[in-house]
């Protein structure tokens, strides 16, 4: 079976989660069958290399196969740096509990890594020290490439998980329509438009799945009329989903993006369940 | 003070006239596919002192009464309908549409805002007295609020072109959403500018602290007050009967801005209008706020505030030839080649530029909302607010036309990858 990520690189810390992280990563990398690297941003010290791989160790991990990478400096550059220049292409960190009012302007590392990395990113939001396969996949997307990109990195990673449901999203804003119509016209009107629109959403969405071919594992497909990236988030988080797969451009997001909410930006800012960033 | 029972009665069916009249025009003209508010804004001149009151002197005055305590109940509604508007307006603006689509249209905006000003401001600063300025130390303000009445596009026409020339659902057509409201933005806060140089204000600011005050509001609202209300509006529609809870919440917010940003000396409706892109924003609102909203303003306020246009002036004995011909020359001239060009830059091939450009040409009913208020100051007279009403009653009537020479068939435009 193909796998869709050969290289994962880890950020680890002392953290509360941090042995869950590791744990979580571990089942990863079987499941993939993948190479993995550790990445811990310090000073190396004796006592701290030991407590790293007492740490390493005590997740079943071993310290010696595994690349282990040791650099100081700001986290989540260095993170985001050494990932790249090691070719990884599942970068895996643990997200931070919910952030304050300040602290969102500030940015965490998992923000920024969420927001600058250009390796596909998974946050993990509340790791397990019993980690479980992931069940129920939810995917937004768009009719472009990065949204093709998407669909199948996810359905690949839900094949390896025997997934029991596969859900494509797509939520779609058309600005001013209500302006348009509610000028001279009624209600009913903008609902019957409302709706061709919605069909042609569906047409659209049907044709780019069967465009993929993908047959193992039955796809739900969803069109939402609403703010883009907020209702699919919306959806993720109601249905409980294991895996929120987007796909992210990967030119890095830019401070305005941040603040007039970049459809990303929803679900970075309020995780709706473990999140795949694909760029 | 109060209404005597014979002025209740002729506010009443004051009010009722204008609305029957605006929505009988309103209802004519969408009929035959022009815009509403063309129909309400004619009904107004037809009913004030243009034709009704030329014929029947007697009974306009005594319907509408040009000096007394209904006068200013009457004004109470309209200013009232005014800040309502541009609440609703400010809603429909998305920064977010605006960034995602920033690449064509921030061009597309600043340059089709960029030529028209430059023209409407040249044009008036060295030519005053034939622009019809009358006193000569506003010049300098006279001058940038043409060429911001000019600059102006109304967003609700230009969405109902899009819509007629279904095209509205499609990058083409977001492109020009987008660059529609970053004019409506930067319009609106240019005018306020102009406002706060003329000193509107009572409280004695002075002009640098009421530019100050406005900045740090605008700032503070879009980027502060914006996630704040954001948290409020869940808890509103969980906690207070729908819709109800909500439209009272939104309204108070409104009318809150509105209060600040009057109090500030520049107007009211910058506040409304900023508050409303704060709301609008939350990805908490339901769509049928929106649209419940937007039903009760479009339906009862704004008409009584179009019609009330025709009711300040008379359009005959106002009306300046030269002064109406150049606005519509700089209007066309300006709009048509700022847009375009606009867009060419932004990436667009030539006939869908020309189309953005024609698109972007109309001044609606924003152009007209800003001739009013500019005429209430004290900064044009009935010449020039003549002149910007039928340019923006042209401009809206020829736009769609004239754009869909150019966008036949929606299936010239990708309408999937957007």
């Amino acid at each position: 079976m193909d796998t869709p990520f050969k290289k994962l690189a880890l950020a680890v810390t002392f953290s509360p989660t941090g042995k869950a992280l590791l744990k979580e990563t571990k089942r990863l990398k079987e499941l993939f069958n993948s190479e993995l690297i550790l990445i811990h941003i310090g000073k190396k010290t004796k006592d701290s290399e030991k407590k790293l791989i007492d740490t390493i160790e005590s997740a079943g991990l071993s310290a010696i196969e595994n690349e282990i990478i040791w650099e100081e400096g700001d986290p989540a550059n260095v993170i985001i740096k050494r990932s790249e220049s090691a070719d990884v292409d599942l970068l895996i960190a643990g997200a931070l509990q919910k952030e304050s009012f300040v602290k969102y302007y500030i940015g965490s590392v998992a923000r920024k890594i969420m927001r600058s990395s250009t390796c596909n990113v998974m946050i993990l939001k509340s790791p397990s020290e019993n980690p479980v396969n992931f069940k129920k996949f939810y995917v937004s997307i768009d009719f472009t490439d990065g949204g093709k990109r998407t669909v199948s990195t996810a359905y690949q990673f839900a094949l390896l998980e025997a997934a029991a449901e596969f859900v494509v999203v797509r939520d779609y804003n058309i600005p001013a329509l209500s302006t348009a119509i509610l000028d001279s016209g009624s209600i009913e009107e903008l609902d019957i438009l409302k709706s061709k629109y919605q069909k042609e959403e569906e047409a659209y969405m049907k044709e780019f799945i069967d465009q993929m071919d993908l047959k193992r594992i039955e796809i739900q497909t969803i069109c939402i009329y609403g703010k883009e990236g907020w209702e699919a988030t919306k959806l993720a988080r109601s249905n409980n989903a294991d895996i929120f797969a987007i796909n992210v451009p990967s030119k890095k997001l830019k401070f305005l993006d941040r603040l007039f909410l970049h459809e990303a930006e929803y679900s970075f800012e309020n995780l709706p369940s473990n999140l795949l960033i694909i760029r | 003070m109060q209404l005597s029972t014979e002025q209740i009665i002729i506010f009443l069916l004051s009010i009722s006239t204008m609305l029957f009249f605006a929505k009988l025009f309103g209802e004519l003209f969408s009929k035959i596919r022009l815009p509403a508010i063309v129909g309400e804004i004619i009904a107004g001149i037809i009913l004030g002192p243009t034709i009704f009151g030329m014929i029947f002197p007697e009974i306009y005055s005594w319907l509408f009464p040009p000096l007394d305590e209904t006068k200013i109940a009457l004004d109470g509604i309209t200013t009232l309908a005014v800040i309502m508007l541009l609440l609703v307006s400010g809603m429909e603006v998305d920064l977010s549409v605006v960034l995602k689509y920033r690449n064509t249209a921030v061009s597309t905006c600043l340059i089709g805002i960029l030529i028209p000003f430059g023209l409407g401001f040249l044009i008036s600063f060295f030519f005053p007295d034939f622009m019809g300025l009358e006193f000569t130390e506003m010049r300098l303000a006279f001058s940038l609020f043409i060429g911001t009445a000019i600059a102006i596009s109304s967003l609700p026409i230009i969405a109902k072109i899009l819509l007629d020339l279904d095209i509205f659902k499609t990058q083409i057509g977001f492109i020009i959403i987008a660059a529609a409201m970053l004019n409506d933005l930067i319009g609106w806060l240019i005018f306020s500018i102009i406002l706060g140089m003329i000193g509107a204000n009572d409280h004695g600011m002075s002009f640098s602290t009421t530019l100050l005050l406005t900045i740090l509001f605008v700032l503070f609202m879009l980027l502060v007050g914006r996630r704040i209300i954001n948290r409020l509006i869940p808890l509103v529609q969980d906690k207070i009967s729908f819709p109800g809870g909500i439209l009272n919440f939104i309204l108070i917010l409104g009318f809150l801005g509105a209060a600040f940003t009057e109090y500030i000396g520049i107007h009211s409706i910058l506040g409304a209008f900023i508050m409303g892109i704060a709301i609008g924003d939350s990805a908490y609102l339901k769509s049928r706020t929106r649209e419940v909203l937007q039903q009760f303003v479009t339906n009862i306020f704004a008409p009584l505030f179009f019609v009330s246009i025709g009711l300040r002036v008379n359009f005959i004995a106002n009306f300046d030839p030269a002064i109406v011909f150049t606005l519509l020359a700089i209007a066309f001239i300006g709009k048509v080649s700022g847009g375009s060009i606009g867009a060419k830059l932004g990436g667009m091939n030539l006939n869908n530029s020309l189309a953005i450009g024609f698109g972007m040409s109309s001044s609606g009913a924003m152009g007209i909302i800003l001739g009013v208020i500019a005429l209430q100051s004290g900064l044009i007279q009935e010449t020039v607010f003549v002149g910007l009403v039928v340019m923006a009653l042209f401009t809206s009537l020829t736009s769609a036309p004239l754009m869909s020479i150019f966008i036949r068939k929606r299936t010239d435009i990708p309408s999937k990858n957007y």
